[in-house]
């Protein structure tokens, strides 16, 4: 098909994307991670929960460290301003 | 209506330096989904999203290194779960706005043997999550899959192995490590 010789414009590939989450996508999901396999999805879930739990306990941490910073920071900060 | 920055395929093939077909593939094979599918019908075009930006850095770094497209899509799918946890409690939480500041906590991923997926987060010694067994990822895979636990909890010591390469996962033969917090930060988004 002499079509799928041409360089790919920005519209072919657009369109190409387009199917993946209609029609295609049904099908080639299979390959990404079996998501129709609750099983596997449950898995990740987990992971993501996990990591997302922790994520926020160390920005959380770290908002609380920055605060304890605070007080000694706007005599000099002014200072310096000045 | 498009909320935040958007980006069409060209831009991103330009920005990541990488061949539109690349991208297309990872599009085909489901393992990003444009975010903005607002485009419908012939010479409509799809818009990505900030995420999608370093979704496809991610990948395709991870496919570089030959990672399978079902791993990468396994673990993409991890990343926006998370974010999609985080949000539950902070909205305006995203990605990879969040992982690009400067206190943020380095989050990374390690593919262990090639046959397990962890996560780390922290600095000098960072917890691990995972790991996800790969052999459960691939299609038709009948494997039941069970989260594969890191050398530490198996009784190994990963520092004192005269095999091992030292990290927390004890990876005994291959290990490849990836800074999901630094690709944030080096996306050309300014």
């Amino acid at each position: 098909m002499a079509g799928s010789f041409r360089p790919i414009n920005d519209r072919d590939s657009l369109s190409l994307c387009a199917r993946a989450p209609h029609s295609g996508a049904t099908a080639t999901h299979h390959d990404v991670a079996r998501s129709n396999d609750k099983a596997v999805t449950d898995l990740l879930d987990h992971v993501a929960a996990e990591l997302a739990a922790e994520y926020v306990r160390l920005m959380e941490a770290a908002a609380e460290a920055d605060t304890k910073q605070v007080p000694s920071s706007p005599p000099d900060q002014k200072r310096g301003s000045r | 209506m498009v909320h935040g920055r958007t980006f069409t395929l060209s831009e991103l093939a330009r920005s990541l330096d990488a061949p539109q077909h690349k991208l297309i593939h990872l599009c085909e094979k489901g393992v990003i989904a444009p975010e903005f599918q607002d485009a419908a019908g012939r010479g409509s075009s799809r818009l990505f999203s900030t995420r999608n930006f370093l979704e496809f850095a991610i990948a395709l770094r991870l496919r570089s290194m030959m990672t399978s497209v079902a791993a990468v899509g396994a673990i993409l799918l991890v990343l926006r779960r998370f974010e999609l946890v985080i949000q539950e409690d902070l909205p305006e939480f995203s990605l990879p706005d969040k992982l690009r500041d400067p206190g943020a906590p380095d989050l990374r991923l390690i593919v262990s043997d090639g046959t397990a997926i962890y996560f780390s987060l922290g600095g000098v010694e960072p917890k691990l999550f995972g790991g996800i067994p790969m052999d459960g990822l691939e299609s038709g895979s009948q494997a039941e899959p069970r989260l594969v636990a890191p050398a530490a909890k198996q009784g190994r010591s990963p520092q004192t192995s005269r095999n091992g390469f030292g990290g927390p996962e004890g990876s005994r033969f291959v290990r490849l490590e990836l800074s999901i917090t630094a690709i944030a930060r080096d996306l050309p988004l300014l």
